[in-house]
């Protein structure tokens, strides 16, 4: 009788755990399916791309006239973006895939230059050109290269769809590269990395080449001689006003950083604070420092903390006394200080000044692009009037403020403009225009 | 003796209702400067707080602010003060200190920054029950909360915009990927997912770099959902504002957990806590 009971109770049970696996098990795979969807879609819709890309690219080499060209070239820098992204939505940053995504950039940038930015300058200022030869074979280099990737791609696509491939085995092998794979996809990626990454790269001019590496600090603008370690040491030390060097720590940065430095630690007595340093190799300047000190309270306003800030960088002969900009958060107040020189404003040397508002203490300097672009300078003098460069602003935009300011135009070529800070509805803008073409150099909305 | 003290009693609580419902509305107005949440700072642009919240109130009521009441001293309340500072014959630098401060006060005098719930309790007034909710009027309300400005990094022509929700993506990113670090180490990895931005070969959106599959162990695993704390917060602000002692790295990997070989491959440029930077 017990027993039966007791069979009874188990037969439902175990046919209750089947039920309930059997239903965990459908949506488990309803949510892989979904995930693998999502994958699929990417991958299709990168090929889709890619194919486009190259027609349109191809377009605009057979077109002869600038608007159409114009127009095929803008759709290009489109595609290209559009590619980047579907290339972020798959999980191919588990492996290298930098050549492949550098290309898609280097297409994109460069038919926006050729597309919109240069011909619409251009076409202001002087008669609108036909393509350079160098634009030209440039362009044409773009299309066979990003054809043969585009090949290479329908391939891996029509694999998928006949051998009805999955995203997520790819994913799985990409996560265990310790083993050699033999995933279809992953190979087929791989195979596309190297066929990028061996071509030899190409020119696309003095701006162009530059532009790539903007964010590189140059070494070669630095003064004075490299300094060892030792030396570092004293240099942070006097630079903190400490006793002595016995809580400083110096270390040698590896050779991925941008420029040879230092990294100073600077132990403190307390267990959660510390402060660091980077200082430059060569030179010995201090390119950035923090104290991560908690500030409880604030004692001082943000008005008073810049006068702080200001006595700190006259106090460690920082010649940028124009404040640009206020943050604050967490009971600090972070102020960018520019040089003046003439009464211009000189934006590459932007530094900020973090104060502690409890005691006015800075807590933290960020002096990378001071000490990499301070120099003396001379400033060229404006040939455009002030009030001619107001002609070029919107007359939707009020103008409320007016200066001249050295500032880098998205060429990263350092420029003397006019900064137009105005307002249009309850929105602030600030416009630079050039002080020697009258060009609208950039606009900005500020808030 | 009982009975008179009891009528005395009514009548003083009585006067002293008919005193505070008829009396205060009037002494409300030259109160005020005693019940400004004004505190004695300089307020400037980046400022914030319940005192910039006062100020753009009070601009408001005399028509130089047109936006939100946030307590976020931005351009829109800079604009607003200097055209005050203007009509009303100050040093127009848009700083607002002592006298600025006292010249708007002065200004508004029938500024009230309770208007809407003392308006309505004026209505019921007639009633002098209504005592307790009067004086309880008199007590400054407790002034809602701060929200955080959605600050963005504006100080030329292609500084970084990032808006208030991408940094508490960041922070929730910062939070679940290096709990355990030093400050550093966090404002490190808030400064990588920066710089990815910055760089050609990774999406250029904050989420883009975030939800990359594969690209953050958080993220994988679901620790990105984590609430975070205030020091990760803080973290991604000091990133924001420049601060980079990742020293340019792309990349970051834990030696001990990492399992991908080409991940050792790049460039090292420092470790920070358990992390190694590369480029």
């Amino acid at each position: 009788m017990f027993s039966r009971v007791t069979t009874i109770v188990l037969a439902l049970t175990l046919v209750a755990t089947g039920i309930w696996g059997y239903r965990e098990h459908k949506e488990k795979q309803a949510l892989l399916l979904k995930a693998e969807n999502q994958y699929q879609r990417a991958f299709h819709d990168l090929s889709d791309h890619m194919n486009l890309l190259q027609d349109e690219l191809g377009k605009s080499l057979a077109v002869n006239s600038r608007l159409q060209r114009a127009s095929a070239l803008t759709e290009v820098w489109r595609l290209a973006a559009e590619a980047r992204n579907d290339v972020g939505e798959l999980p191919l940053s588990l492996m290298p895939f930098n050549s492949t995504m550098n290309f898609l950039t280097d297409v994109g940038n460069f038919s926006y230059r050729v597309a919109i930015h240069e011909d619409n300058t251009k076409g202001g200022t002087k008669q609108a050109q036909a393509l350079s030869d160098q634009e030209w074979q440039n362009l044409q280099q773009l299309y066979e290269r990003s054809k043969r990737l585009e090949n290479q791609l329908s391939q891996l696509q029509s694999a998928v769809i006949a051998k009805n491939l999955r995203w997520m085995d790819a994913e799985l092998a990409l996560t265990q590269t310790d083993k050699k794979t033999d995933n279809i996809i992953v190979d087929g990626f791989r195979a596309i990395e190297k066929g990028v990454n061996s071509q030899k790269t190409l020119n696309f001019g003095p701006t162009g080449n530059d532009l790539k590496t903007r964010n590189r600090p140059n070494e070669a603008k630095l003064m004075g001689n490299p300094i060892d370690a030792t030396a570092a040491a004293k240099r942070a030390k006097d630079f903190l006003g400490l006793p002595d060097t016995k809580n400083i720590i110096v270390q040698q940065n590896g050779k991925g950083a941008p420029f040879a430095s230092y990294t100073i630690t600077i132990k403190q007595d307390h267990k959660d604070r510390n402060a660091y340093m980077t200082m430059a190799v060569k030179g010995g300047n201090i390119t950035s420092y923090m104290d991560n000190r908690t500030v409880q309270k604030e004692a001082i306003d943000l008005y008073q903390g810049a006068e702080y800030a200001r006595k700190y960088l006259a106090a460690h002969q920082i010649d940028a006394r124009e404040l640009v900009n206020i943050d604050t958060y967490d009971h600090v107040g972070v102020y960018e200080f520019v040089p003046l020189v003439n009464g211009v404003r000189i934006y590459p040397d932007k530094l900020a000044v973090k104060v502690a508002l409890d005691n006015g203490e800075v807590v933290g300097l960020n002096l990378q692009d001071y000490v990499f672009n301070h120099k003396p300078r001379t400033i060229a003098k404006a040939t455009v009037s002030e009030a001619d460069a107001r002609k070029f602003v919107s007359p939707k935009v009020q103008i409320q403020e007016v200066r001249l300011a050295q500032i880098l135009n998205p060429l990263r070529q350092e420029e003397l403009a006019y900064e137009f800070i105005g307002t249009m509805d309850r929105d602030t803008y600030k416009v630079y225009i050039s002080a020697v073409d009258g060009d609208e150099i950039g606009v900005e909305k500020l808030r | 003796m009982r009975k008179q003290g009891k009528v005395l009693l009514a009548v003083f609580t009585m006067l002293f209702a008919f005193i505070c419902i008829y009396v205060e509305p009037t002494v409300f107005a030259p109160n005020n400067q005693s019940q400004t949440v004004f505190t004695n700072r300089t307020l400037v642009r980046g400022s914030s707080g319940n005192d910039v919240r006062e100020l753009q109130s009070r601009l408001k009521f005399l028509g130089y602010y047109k936006g939100n009441v946030d307590g976020a001293f931005g351009y829109g309340t800079y604009w607003a003060v200097r055209n005050f500072q203007y009509k009303f014959g100050m040093k127009v630098d848009g700083v607002v200190g002592a006298n600025t401060r006292s010249r708007l006060v002065a200004a508004t005098k029938g500024y009230n920054p309770y208007g809407q719930r003392q308006q309505a309790a004026q209505t019921r007034q007639t009633t002098p029950t209504r005592q307790t909710t009067q004086t309880r009027q008199t007590t400054p309300p407790r002034p809602a909360a701060v929200t955080q400005p959605a600050n963005t990094r504006s100080a030329s022509i292609g500084g970084r915009n990032v808006s208030g929700n991408d940094l508490k993506l960041l922070s929730n990113a910062v939070y679940g990927e290096a709990r355990g670090e030093p400050y550093i180490g966090q404002v490190a990895i808030a400064a990588v997912i920066f710089n990815r931005q910055d760089n050609a070969q990774f999406p250029n959106t904050i989420p883009g770099i975030i939800f990359q599959p594969g690209a953050f162990t958080a993220v994988a695993d679901g620790q990105i959902w984590l609430t975070p704390n205030e020091q990760s917060r803080k973290a991604v602000r000091d990133a924001l504002n420049g601060w980079d002692p990742s020293g340019n790295a792309l990349y970051y990997f834990n030696p001990v957990t990492a399992t991908s070989k080409w991940i050792w491959s790049r460039p090292q440029i420092k470790r920070i806590g358990r992390h190694i930077f590369c480029k």
